[in-house]
C-alpha cells in the first residue's frame, strides 16, 4: 500500500509534464503544528506534526494531494499507587493522499474542505509496532498567490483492527504554487 | 457533481461517528507490597478484575488489550556482594496458592521479566521498560483472562540462587480496547 501511494504521488508529480500540463496547476507547502489524540487513556500527550504536500489541480472541482507526514506523540505524565510514571506517546509516519473540494493551488482567499487515505506506521517504546491504513478529514483556509499560507483543522482515525487511534490536529503550512492555472 | 460532493462531506463524517466509539481505557490493578524471602517462601497474588470499577464497565465492550505495565518500586534486600535479583513474574489462570518456585516454573505460565536489581539496590520500574519486558503471549494471555471471569494469581520470583526482594506499590497496569 504504501509503495502505491509513493508511485501514485510521483505519477501526479510527473503530470505536469504530459501534454494537459496547460490545465494542470501544481505546487508544494510543507506544514507543522500540534496534534491531540482522541480517547486514549495510554496516549493522551499532545505532541507534533509536521510533513509537506503536493497538491495538484486538475482544471475542474476536486484536486489530489499526495503528502507525507510524521507525528512525535508527547509524553504521558500518570501516576499509579502514588508512584509517578513517564510515558512515551506514540510517533507515527504517514504516506497519504487527500482529495480536496476546491483548488489549494489558487490565488486569493480560498476554503476547501478534504478527505483523505493513507498509510500509517505507528511506533511507541514498549508497544506493539503497527502498520495500518487510517483515514483523515478537514478543512483548510488558504490565501496568497504563487507564496500561500494555509492553516488546516485535520481529524486523523487509524484503523488497528480491533478499534482505532484518533487525532486532531492544527496545523500551518507555508505553499509555493510551481504551475499555476488562473 | 453534487452527488459527489455531498459524498466528499458525509462519508467523513459517517466514518467519524463509527470509529469515535471506540477508545482505549487504562485500568490499574493495585497488588500492594509484595514481600518475597526465597524461593520457598513465595506470595500467590490473586487477582480479581471484577472488583475493579472501570473494568466492570467496559468488560462487555472489550475487544483487545494494547498495552500492559507491571509497576512498583523494586528492593532487592540482598547486600552488596550477594547476587543479582533478576525479577519474573508468572501467572496461573485460576485461584492458586503455590508457595515455592518449583511448583510455579511447572504450573504456571511466564508473564513477565526479567527486571535486574543490584543488590541493595532500589529501584522503580520504569514504564517503557516495563512494558517490553513482558513475553509475547502475556498480552493474549490476559486479554482471554479479561473476557473470562477476570480471576487470575500472580506470582514473583527471582531467576536462581537466593534471592529476597520487596516490590512497593505494586500495580499492574492493563490497557484495554473498548467502546468508551
Amino acid at each position: 500500500m504504501r509503495k502505491a501511494i509513493i508511485l501514485a504521488a510521483l505519477a501526479l508529480l510527473a503530470v505536469p509534464g504530459t501534454a494537459s500540463s496547460a490545465d494542470t496547476a501544481w505546487g508544494i507547502a510543507a506544514f507543522g503544528g500540534p496534534s491531540f489524540p482522541i480517547g486514549q487513556d495510554d496516549n493522551n500527550g499532545s505532541g507534533v506534526t509536521y510533513g509537506v504536500r503536493f497538491p495538484a489541480h486538475f482544471g475542474f472541482f476536486l484536486s489530489v494531494e499526495p503528502h507525507f507526514d510524521w507525528t512525535n506523540g508527547g509524553e504521558t505524565e500518570e501516576t499509579f499507587n502514588d508512584l509517578p510514571y513517564t510515558r512515551d506517546g506514540i510517533d507515527v509516519k504517514q504516506a497519504g493522499m487527500n482529495f480536496i473540494l476546491g483548488n489549494p493551488t489558487g490565488s486569493g482567499f480560498r476554503i476547501y474542505p478534504y478527505v483523505g487515505i493513507g498509510h500509517y506506521s505507528l511506533k511507541g517504546e514498549g508497544r506493539e509496532d503497527l502498520q495500518k491504513i487510517g483515514y483523515n478529514g478537514g478543512l483548510g483556509i488558504g490565501f496568497g498567490s504563487k507564496l500561500k499560507l494555509d492553516v488546516r483543522g485535520d481529524y486523523t482515525m487509524i484503523d488497528i483492527g480491533l478499534s482505532s487511534r484518533k487525532a486532531i490536529s492544527a496545523t500551518a503550512g507555508l505553499g509555493l504554487t510551481i504551475n499555476p492555472n488562473d | 457533481m453534487r452527488t459527489l460532493k455531498t459524498l466528499a462531506l458525509v462519508l467523513p463524517l459517517t466514518l467519524c461517528g463509527c470509529l469515535l466509539s471506540t477508545g482505549q481505557t487504562t485500568i490499574d490493578y493495585d497488588l500492594g507490597t509484595i514481600d518475597v524471602t526465597g524461593g520457598d517462601n513465595l506470595v500467590a497474588e490473586q487477582v480479581d478484575l471484577s472488583t475493579n470499577a472501570d473494568y466492570e464497565e467496559h468488560k462487555d465492550d472489550l475487544e483487545g488489550v494494547t498495552d500492559l505495565a507491571l509497576l512498583g518500586q523494586v528492593t532487592n534486600n540482598l547486600s552488596a556482594g550477594s547476587g543479582t535479583l533478576n525479577v519474573e513474574a508468572w501467572i496461573t489462570q485460576d485461584t492458586t496458592n503455590y508457595t515455592t518456585e518449583a511448583q510455579v516454573r511447572a504450573n504456571a505460565i511466564k508473564l513477565w521479566g526479567p527486571l535486574v536489581v543490584a543488590p541493595g539496590a532500589t529501584v522503580q520500574i520504569d514504564w517503557n521498560e516495563s512494558a517490553e519486558l513482558f513475553t509475547p503471549w502475556a498480552r493474549p494471555l490476559l486479554l482471554s483472562e479479561m473476557k473470562g471471569d477476570g480471576v487470575f494469581t500472580i506470582y514473583l520470583l527471582g531467576t536462581s540462587g537466593l534471592y529476597d526482594f520487596t516490590i512497593e506499590n505494586t500495580t499492574l497496569v492493563l490497557t484495554m480496547e473498548a467502546e468508551s
